[in-house]
């Protein structure tokens, strides 16, 4: 009885077999095959030569007990937190404001100019941050003008502004850019909730409160949970170019750590137990998240 | 601070460093002014004759060049893929000089330069064994070499390139691998002839022209530099609108130098790299070599720019600055000092030569501790490994050997160099070579230089360095009367009033020879290996303390020096001088074999 | 009485909100259209000036000069042609295969759904790293193939979901008509689903466009060798990359005469400038097409009554 059940379900699903099934096989050629390469991480490998030597889990020791290893990880977990509340919290509030205009011409014109330092690479833009933040540059004069402060603060120079200072500068470069998947999302909102809220004397608060933001709250929820599973991909460009020896001990980020350790080195091995850490490490997180949601809101990605 | 990277600069400034007062004033006992010349050391190859009959193109345009004729004329054309490891400009298929090679030789090269990372692309190179026929890998041909992928070259060398032979002659032995191969066809470290030394362009203190025409002498130690330029400051507090500063220090990434090196300098050393020899005279036996940073002799420098930060001369603002603000920052005219190496702020220099603001230059000075003889110049060193790599797989390994073993020859190296008599130089009555002012000006610009001229084949193939068998400078910037009428009036004037002939003329370091183990920074490691892992880990601890020590509180230095050594020393870095002893022993041998 | 005079506050109320939204989207354009102008005022510039920084919305010595350095290359048509081609491709083809793959998810009914989504959504976190990724591309006679641009980057598990979330939030009566007149399940995806998904294809259709566009390590790692498949990216990467050789070639003692004339009339500031001028000046002109699927939104609400 069951079988036949399923038998039948399979015909009637055939055409989603149908297309399914070429995709995922390109996506095992493509994303899958070469995971043969994680062979590398339990070798000392060296190029060019039929018969590697094993090593068994030397490379993650060596990754697990370096003393660095706990500062580079507490700089990427802290660096990402500050990019994840600040990314998404500063994105869905533009996109829902952007929302809000009523003039479409300057809506348009606030959308296309809102998303153009993504087109800047980071080293224009660090360059352009640090001029923002010179003891010339345009911060200290206000701050010493409205007499918060005497003499410029080189923000730069401190360790301390560090996180925050590529926080900010995240936010900045691409909040404009992450705004369009929710403007996009907005759209599939119904408009007839708006017209009956209006009705119902709703103001542009309660609009917004409560049918805007939970109609793009599945959006919402599938990006952040997507994110948290990449948390330790803190990036390492940014770090790399507004860091300084005086603030390097907050702006090292496991990337960093894995370039200068593992491919400046030409430690391939090391570069890819690394590799393997950060996948298994997402997996849980992502997996964490997922459940949490699922428990939470009754949302999750699978 | 990626290492080797450093290496591969310090190798470029050491190119530069071309040495030897022509016009006197450092020192040297030499004669200078191109007087009398040493005897060429590359003898000249066997030229073989044409063969009878109506010559080809090739062998005609050569005959009528005054060039050489060489066999490659009578054959098939061929092309050769080159890698560069540093970015660059392939040259326009229009070159003519590169034309008229092509011509004679039948042999294209065609050029690839890095436009990204260069260890992702060697990466790939080595993991997958697809690389061009030759590469030029500055100092890291190594695991290349390790991993079976480069074609040995003595015997090719020994049988099909005289020319290529003889100039190698002096250091044949000393570029062998440990297998007795010669793997790397090494461009950089093989001077001829005389060395001739206008310009420093290496490590210095260096002071601004004002400062120095202010006081109408030099400084004489590293306190009077100081002294100098904190008076000139309190003179002076703005410099055309810009608030003056006293003193720049560079950190960023693998310039970083800038504040790791000075002391070494300091204390009387050369530059040896990341380790200082017990004694850096000894020429017969590896002298012991340890981490640099644990000598004593670091810490009075970094205390005195921790003072001279107490005391306002030196800004925290400098330590943050990127290379680009760095470079503005010099563009403004406003800085008195720096230490650094010129090729590395030159460019910085360029807006104010531009709005004719000379004063705002510098000039170098190389300050020790009391009772140290300076040595911060250097002559051409060989490496060993600073050249390019064949490809185990090229199609016609005997054509690449007699096509290089074509350009070392001393009437093409002049072509590559200089260009065509006539047209870009001409012999002016002293049998010198000159260029007109016309000429000279359009080899100001190097878009046209790379046009126009040969000079990426010369750059990037074994070269002569120093001086041809006439006494020549192999190229203009070496040619000491090129250097005194590129001079501009203010340069005149300022060197007459400090009583100086040219730019070295303030330096009192007597270019020294090195023993064979000289320098450490160019020898290398395996891929992996735990020596590479000690030095990244230095680096490190450097990273994180040097900018600190400036810094600091003045009552806290001592103690966060006394963490910093500590620091240091709670590294492993034994395999890394263990290499470097290994290494020593090996150049040493090789050089009395 | 009382009614009026709460509806007269709330339109009041809406006036504050529009003045102060207003203002800030002021501030929103001032900040973001600063970097911008930024740079086209330094690709603008004078290149041994701009060296000296500082500045800001207008060229201090105007010239065309850095815009002829970078138009000079021999081989910038080439390269054009192939981006433009690459990136249309790879967007034609990167839409459909992700979109079909995120219909079909989208059916929860469908029998393998968890596993297949589990099944991409690793891809995101899973990196092989460059060689394994080397040696199957070569395994597959990719490198210095054309192809190597568009096959491996079709995919994407994210685009995948974004637009399944989307197709989701699509009212089911739609599907469910278009199922009970008989359709194929292709037929619904090309017919019904797609053309309303208009907004988050343009969405994730920007995504990808811009990613191929702006890819220049393909070409450096997977096509070095032949010059007939560069791209313009790479070939602006080429320029960037040797006016910072020149900046030391300076050194190469080839000029002794530091005379008055004696500096460079190239620096990578202000080829960084321009080139990233001329790579975005295409984006920019192609948003505006796609930008009133955002701004407009479908109206799904018809279908509904």
């Amino acid at each position: 009885m069951k079988t036949k059940n399923l038998k039948r379900k399979l015909i009637r699903q055939r055409d989603l077999f149908f297309m399914i099934i070429p995709v995922m096989v390109y996506v095992f050629v493509f994303s899958y095959l070469p995971l043969r390469g994680w062979t590398m991480a339990f070798q000392f490998y060296r190029p060019q030569r039929e018969v590697q030597e094993w090593v068994g889990l030397d490379q993650f020791r060596f990754l697990f007990t370096d003393a660095a290893f706990f500062r580079v990880m507490q700089n990427t977990l802290g660096m990402s937190f500050i990019n994840l509340v600040l990314g998404f919290t500063c994105a869905i509030f533009l996109a829902l404001m952007m929302n809000e205009i009523r003039q479409m011409k300057f809506k348009r014109v606030v959308q296309t100019i809102s998303y153009m330092p993504h087109f800047l690479s980071w080293v224009i833009a660090t360059a352009l941050i640090s001029d923002f933040l010179s003891s010339t540059g345009i911060l200290n004069t206000l701050l010493i003008n409205i007499g918060i402060y005497e003499t410029p603060n080189i923000f730069l120079a401190n360790k301390d502004y560090f996180w925050w200072i590529v926080g900010w500068g995240n936010v900045w470069k691409s909040v404009g850019w992450n705004t369009i998947i929710y403007l996009a999302a907005i759209t599939s909102i119904d408009p007839q909730l708006y017209e009956s809220a209006a009705l119902d004397g709703a103001g542009r608060f309660r609009k917004i409160w409560h049918i805007t933001l939970p109609g793009i709250k599945s959006t919402i929820l599938v990006l952040v949970i997507m994110n948290i599973g990449w948390i330790l991909n803190a990036g390492f460009e940014v770090q790399w170019l507004l860091s300084n020896n005086l603030t390097i001990e907050k702006a090292e980020t496991i990337d960093v750590f894995v370039i200068r350790y593992g491919i400046n080195l030409r430690n391939y091995s090391l570069a890819t137990a690394m590799g393997i850490f950060k996948t298994v490490s997402s997996i849980i997180l992502l997996t964490s998240a997922n459940w949490l949601s699922k428990r939470l809101v009754k949302e999750s990605l699978v | 601070m990626k290492f080797r990277k450093l290496i591969a600069l310090l190798l470029a400034s050491a190119m530069l460093v071309s040495l030897l007062a022509a016009c006197t004033g450092s020192g040297s006992g030499d004669d200078g002014g191109g007087g009398t010349v040493t005897p060429p050391i590359v003898e000249p190859g066997v030229t073989p004759d044409p063969p009878s009959g109506e010559p080809s193109a090739g062998a005609a345009l050569a005959a009528s060049l005054g060039l050489p004729y060489t066999p490659l004329s009578e054959m098939d054309p061929i092309t050769f893929t080159y890698f560069i490891r540093d970015p660059g400009v392939a040259p326009r298929s229009d070159n003519p000089i590169i034309g008229i090679i092509e011509t004679i030789t039948n042999t294209k090269i065609e050029f690839e330069f890095l436009v990204g990372d260069l260890e992702t692309r060697m990466s790939v190179m080595l993991a997958s064994g697809d690389w061009p026929d030759m590469a030029y890998f500055g100092g890291e041909a190594r695991p290349f070499i390790d991993s079976g992928l480069a074609l040995p070259l003595t015997s090719l060398i020994e049988n099909n390139a005289p020319n290529l032979r003889s100039h190698y002659a002096p250091w044949w032995e000393l570029m062998k691998h440990s297998d007795g191969e010669i793997y790397v066809a090494e461009i950089y470290g093989t001077p001829v002839g005389t060395q001739y030394i206008n310009e420093h362009w290496g490590t210095a203190f260096w002071l601004q022209k004002a400062v120095l025409d202010h006081f109408g002498r030099a400084p004489a130690t590293l306190d009077e530099y100081f002294d100098f330029i904190r008076e000139y400051k309190e003179l002076n507090p703005e410099i055309d609108g810009v608030p003056t500063i006293g003193f720049e220090i560079l950190t960023e990434g693998w310039r970083r130098f800038c504040i790791d090196n000075p002391p070494m300098f300091m204390a009387g050393y050369g530059n040896w790299g990341p380790a200082a020899p017990v004694n850096q005279r000894s020429f017969d036996a590896p002298s012991a070599a340890g981490c640099r940073w644990t000598n004593d002799w670091n810490k009075p420098y970094y205390q005195k720019l921790n003072d001279e930060f107490h005391l306002g001369t030196i800004n925290a603002e400098t330590l943050t600055r990127s290379y680009d603000d760095y470079l503005a920052t010099l563009a403004s005219g406003a800085v008195l000092g720096l230490s650094d190496q010129l090729w590395n702020f030159n460019s910085g220099l360029d807006p104010l030569r531009a709005e004719g603001r000379f004063e705002r230059t510098y000039l170098p000075l190389d300050f020790t501790y009391d009772g140290v003889t300076p040595m911060y110049l250097d002559q051409r060193e060989f490496t060993g490994n600073n050249g390019l790599i064949v490809n185990r797989d090229v199609s016609d390994p005997v054509r690449l050997i007699q096509y290089m073993d074509y350009l070392i020859q001393e009437d093409v190296q002049r072509l590559l160099s200089w260009g065509l008599e006539g047209e870009h130089y001409f012999y002016n009555d002293r049998n010198f070579l000159e260029r007109s002012q016309e000429q000279r000006d359009l080899q100001v610009e190097s878009q046209w230089q790379e046009d126009n001229m040969g000079i990426r084949l010369y750059n990037q193939f074994p070269k002569m360095q120093g001086s041809f068998s006439d006494g020549n400078a192999t190229t203009q910037g070496e040619q000491p009367d090129e250097y005194m009428a590129g001079l501009t009036d203010y340069d005149k004037e300022l060197f007459a009033k400090l009583g100086i002939f040219n730019q070295t003329g303030l330096m009192r370091s007597i270019p020294a020879a090195w023993p064979a183990f000289y320098p450490y920074w160019s020898m290398t490691w395996e891929d992996g290996s735990a020596a590479g892992l000690a030095n990244t880990r230095i680096t490190d601890i450097n990273e994180r303390y040097l900018s600190q020590l400036v810094i600091t509180a003045a009552d806290n230095f001592d103690a966060l020096w006394v963490e910093y050594v500590s620091a240091v020393q709670d590294i492993d870095a034994s395999p890394l001088w263990e290499v470097i002893e290994q290494i020593s022993q090996e150049r040493l041998d090789a050089f009395f074999n | 009485m009382k009614k009026e005079k709460f509806k007269l506050s709330t339109r009041a109320w809406n006036n504050i909100f529009d003045i102060s939204n207003g203002l800030f989207m002021l501030f929103i354009v001032v900040i973001m259209l600063y970097p911008f102008l930024n740079t086209l005022a330094v690709s603008l510039n004078n290149a041994t000036d701009s060296i000296k920084g500082g500045i800001y919305l207008w060229p201090r010595m105007f010239t065309l000069r850095n815009y002829e350095v970078v138009f000079e290359n021999e081989l910038l048509l080439t390269a054009f042609i192939n981006s433009v081609s690459r990136t249309l491709l790879s967007t034609v083809g990167g839409l459909f295969m992700c979109s079909i793959a995120a219909y079909v998810l989208s059916r929860q009914e469908f029998l393998v759904n968890a596993v297949v989504t589990v099944f991409f959504l690793m891809t995101m976190y899973i990196s092989p790293g460059l060689i394994p990724v080397y040696f199957l591309y070569r395994d597959l006679g990719l490198i210095n193939n054309f192809w190597v641009y568009v096959l491996p980057g079709l995919f994407s598990a994210f685009n995948v979901i974004v637009i399944r979330t989307y197709m989701m939030a699509l009212p089911d009566s739609l599907v469910e008509a278009a199922r009970i007149d008989g359709s194929g399940e292709f037929q619904t995806f090309i017919r019904i689903v797609l053309p309303l998904c208009k907004p988050v294809l343009a969405t994730v259709g920007l995504w990808i466009a811009v990613g191929n566009w702006n890819d220049w390590f393909s070409s450096f790692i997977f096509a070095p060798a032949r010059t007939e498949l560069t791209t313009l990216q790479y070939e602006l990467m080429k320029v960037l990359s040797s006016s910072m050789a020149q900046m030391s070639n300076q050194q190469a003692g080839a000029i002794a005469a530091q005379g008055a004339q004696a500096f460079q009339n190239i620096s990578p500031v202000a080829i960084r400038a321009t080139i990233t001028i001329i790579a975005a000046v295409p984006i920019l002109c192609v948003y505006p097409f796609l930008q009133k699927y955002f701004v407009k939104g479908v109206h799904v609400g018809s279908v509904k009554g």
